[in-house]
């Protein structure tokens, strides 16, 4: 492995990163002023806690630090609050309604009035005092119940995974290093996993598999698009990312020209991901017979890399297709399409002719928005474990209620079920390939279609 | 770079970050020579002032005196210091040809015929629109200003766009790669672009967070001149000649009518050609560069023109450069989709790439040029190819990268926009 100067924290970026900064999706009216709220997300709450047992039992086998009974106390506080604010309100109203007849009868005490106007004025002092604290418990609340994970599908295993589809045997020789395979072939320059460089073969290998994925899919009817790769910070959070974790997405200095706050920064995540295709969608209101939309794109997705490993399989910058599927709340379906994702897999993967399985992910793998991930994985020959090229993320309507992606159906406000998912990434599949290649002494371009 | 994450005692996340640094000498080897030879002077400022005036050879000059006679060490520091930071702005020489040009617009050629419409062509933004082949409404809070996705078959015409050039590249003899788009800022400062001050065009990732010196790529010249930084190649290496398709930032801000839709966007794809050859060679590579770029958009079907940039239109590291500028119908002007540029050895010099002949080490010239900018492709291809009924046809040469595919329409498997009313829920 290749050394690095290190470069330790400054007390700016420790300022920086600790500040206790609000949500960038759920901006309350006091917030309002400074930063422009783009939504309001749909928050099912109370829905959710119907099912109290479920969400208890999700939140353990996802191995998650929330403590449900406290969400719940914040949530029924900041209802309660609000619903003596409605009343406030009201009673503020009748009572000036009150004065303003007694105002008009010349036979009315002038205690009577006086008593009024005092109460008049001690609710209108309560009601501001009120209004003072009600927006940070009503913030409280709202980043509480959103922080909660999405419903577990009935198929997701809860301890380990499950294998699905195994194609070919599993190999058992040991390979080399795919970074020393390329070096010493003259395919790849490697510094950092972000700065790398790839030549001749393994450049045509990342533009011809592209091609080939490209064109199943086209085949299979899914309409491509071509994404930006700059999110906002509320389309991060609105994916159930942290939008202030520097190791989660990367997060653009600001532009001195334009108006920037803390909660509206810009990241780049890649046009080949979920925040861009999400980014599209916010705020949508689709016309129902739209549906399935069926979606994908080619292009790169970025995300600071967890670790200084000389390897394909954690680079900063990745080359990928990624699929959107999105379908009426509508289990059917929606389970049509996840069949029909999972078919396009295998056929893709099975064309290429190596090892590959199929796994359902076990929960506490799971990501907040997933309800289910079907994972693709290949072995990687010289770790002699599973790398994951490609993945489907069952997502429900979790992600659509937080970014308001809705359609109407007999005059009702729906939110689709989302599909989301990476169908090839060619770091992952290009470190496989190489280091399987090399035990069969085969070419990397090897493929007809390639 | 790279990110470690860290939860210390007291339960808070430090950050520990690891970088690749480029090793680049702080004192590049420029040509003092002829920086410095009284003889140059007048020519030297001459260039500066029929360029865009920025750089003092006299102080260039001063401070070469004053080291040469400075016996201080610190005197001697710090005289190195002010002579670099003022040589280093010197612009490259210009070639004899364009210095003699008295007029901004010095048209080499046109190519192809301007299209007769018996229609009235409309504008990309108005086509694009109504077919809903792209959007660029609402998007500001979304993904940023300016930003814009390209929708269905417009979305499968900006590929086979890529296709038709990397293939033609490959004909001419250039090896694809595929480059990093985030950069470290020495590489950006030594092509000769700024990435400080209030003008500069480079995006920063938060130097709070990451350091102050990562940089988002402008162009994969940057990039693939970072690949070939600290380099030395034999002379039978040269020319090599590199291409390759990648994601470009640029920090630009324009909100002229002129520029509306996606004629100057702030990210798009582009491939990207660089040459390295000898420094006898650079002129003919930079003919070679001009002609690929005029039959690959020739060959299109696009009426195009082709200009010799003058002086004051050359960016610091530019000997030469021309630019190709298509005619788009419907707005009804020349618009610029691309150039190539001859940079001898101003940006070799400072990235330290060299060439050996005869047991002398040389520094190569670079040369680049782009071989298809998405955006302003997509516009000129639009504009040309509209139909009376509205749709768009192919070119011929790239319907066999788009399954044949003869003619865009409406885009009806992609929803209306339609937004929902922010209205909070009772």
């Amino acid at each position: 492995m290749m050394k690095f100067p290190v470069k330790e924290l400054n007390s700016n970026f420790c300022k920086h990163i600790f500040r206790n900064f609000s949500s960038a999706l759920y901006i309350t009216g006091d917030k309002a002023q400074k930063n422009f709220a783009v939504l309001i997300p749909h928050i099912d709450f109370e829905e959710r806690i119907q099912n109290k047992g479920e969400l208890l039992n999700n939140i353990k086998v996802r191995k998650l630090d929330l403590d449900l009974n406290n969400i719940e106390k914040t949530w029924k506080f900041y209802k309660n609050l609000l619903q003596r604010k409605i009343i406030l309100d009201q009673t503020r109203i009748e009572i000036g309604k009150e004065i303003a007849n007694l105002t008009s009868n010349i036979n009315v005490e002038a205690n009577q009035e006086k008593k009024l106007k005092m109460h008049a004025r001690i609710i209108k002092d309560d009601l501001k005092t009120m209004k003072e604290y009600l927006y940070s418990i009503e913030e409280d609340a709202a980043i509480k119940a959103l922080s909660l994970p999405n419903i577990l599908h009935k198929k997701t295993p809860i301890s380990d995974h499950e294998v699905l589809h195994q194609f070919l045997e599993k190999p058992t020789e040991k390979s080399e290093n795919h970074l020393s395979i390329a070096e010493k072939n003259d395919l790849i320059e490697f510094y950092d996993p972000l700065y790398y460089f790839f030549k001749h073969k393994c450049a045509t290998f990342e533009m011809k598999i592209l091609d080939y994925f490209r064109e199943y899919m086209l085949k299979n009817l899914f309409t491509y698009f071509s994404n930006p790769d700059f999110a906002r910070s509320i389309v991060v959070e609105g994916c159930g990312g942290d939008f202030n974790n520097p190791n989660e997405s990367f997060i653009l200095e600001s532009s001195e020209d334009t108006f920037v706050s803390e909660l509206n920064r810009l990241h780049l995540v890649g046009g080949a991901s979920l925040c861009s295709f999400m980014a599209y969608f916010t705020r949508h209101l689709i016309q129902i017979g739209y549906f399935p939309l069926k979606y994908f794109t080619c292009g790169r997705k970025y995300q600071p890399p967890i670790q200084a490993e000389a390897s394909l399989f954690t680079t900063g910058q990745e080359t990928a297709i990624e699929l959107f599927v999105a379908t009426t709340d509508c289990l059917e379906q929606e389970d049509h399409e996840i069949e029909n994702i999972i078919r396009i897999l295998r056929c893709l993967y099975d064309s290429l002719g190596f090892h590959y399985q199929l796994i359902a992910v076990p929960a506490h793998k799971l990501k907040n928005y997933e309800c289910m991930r079907i994972s693709v994985q290949m072995l990687s020959c010289s770790l002699q474990e599973y790398v994951e090229v490609a993945h489907l993320s069952v997502c429900d309507n979790y992600l659509s209620k937080r970014l308001l992606c809705t359609y109407i159906e007999e005059k009702k406000r729906k939110f689709p079920r989302i599909l989301s998912g990476t169908i090839l990434s060619i770091q992952k599949l290009l470190g496989c390939v190489i280091e399987y290649n090399s035990i069969n002494k085969r070419d990397l371009l090897w493929h007809k279609n390639i | 770079m790279n990110l470690i994450k860290k939860i210390s005692a007291n339960g808070k996340q430090t950050i520990k970050r690891h970088f690749y640094t480029p090793k680049l000498n702080k004192y590049p080897d420029l040509d003092f020579d002829y920086l410095c030879s009284a003889s140059n002077c007048e020519e030297i400022l001459n260039n500066i002032t029929r360029r865009k005036g920025v750089g003092d050879i006299h102080s260039v000059q001063k401070f070469k005196k004053q080291l040469e006679n400075s016996k201080n060490a610190t005197d001697h520091d710090k005289l190195k210091q002010l002579l670099y930071t003022e040589a280093l702005k010197i612009p490259n020489r210009t070639h004899p040809d364009v210095l003699k040009y008295t007029t901004d617009i010095n048209i080499v050629r046109f190519i192809n015929q301007k299209k007769n419409f018996d229609f009235h062509p409309q504008e990309f933004h108005e086509i694009s629109k109504k077919l809903n082949l792209v959007r660029t409404d609402q998007l500001g809070n979304l993904s940023g200003n300016r930003s814009y996705y390209v929708l269905g078959e417009m979305a499968e015409l900006e590929q086979a766009l890529i296709n038709y050039t990397v293939n033609k590249l490959f004909e001419k003899g250039f090896q694809l790669m595929s480059v990093p788009d985030i950069l470290h800022r020495n590489i950006i400062e030594n092509c000769g672009m700024n990435t400080k001050g209030e003008r500069n065009q480079v995006y920063l990732l938060d130097q709070k967070l990451y350091g102050p010196d990562f940089c988002l790529a402008g162009t994969s010249e940057m990039s693939l001149a970072g690949f070939l930084m600290n380099k030395t190649f034999s002379r039978r290496e040269l020319p090599t000649k590199l291409a390759a398709v990648s994601r470009c930032y640029r920090a630009e801000t324009s909100s002229t009518s002129e520029e509306r839709g996606i004629y100057r966007v702030h990210e798009f794809t582009k491939v990207e050609m660089f040459v390295i050859s000898t420094p006898e060679s650079s002129e003919d590579h930079l003919e070679e560069l001009i002609t690929i770029e005029q039959d690959l958009f020739g060959d299109m079907g696009l009426y195009l023109r082709v200009l010799d940039m003058p002086p004051h239109e050359l960016g610091a590291p530019a000997y030469r450069k021309y630019d190709i500028e298509a005619w788009l119908p419907g707005r009804k002007i020349f618009g610029e989709i691309s150039s190539c540029s001859n940079c001898t050895d101003y940006q070799s010099r400072r990235l330290n790439i060299k060439y050996s002949s005869d047991n002398d080490l040389r520094y190569v010239h670079t040369l680049n040029g782009t071989a298809c900018a998405i955006p302003r492709m997509l516009i000129a291809l639009t504009e040309t190819y509209q139909t009376e009924k509205g749709s768009i046809e192919v070119p011929n040469v790239l319907q066999k990268y788009m399954n044949n595919k003869m003619a865009i329409g409406r885009q009806k498997t992609i929803p209306e926009l339609k937004l929902v009313k922010n209205k909070k829920e009772k």
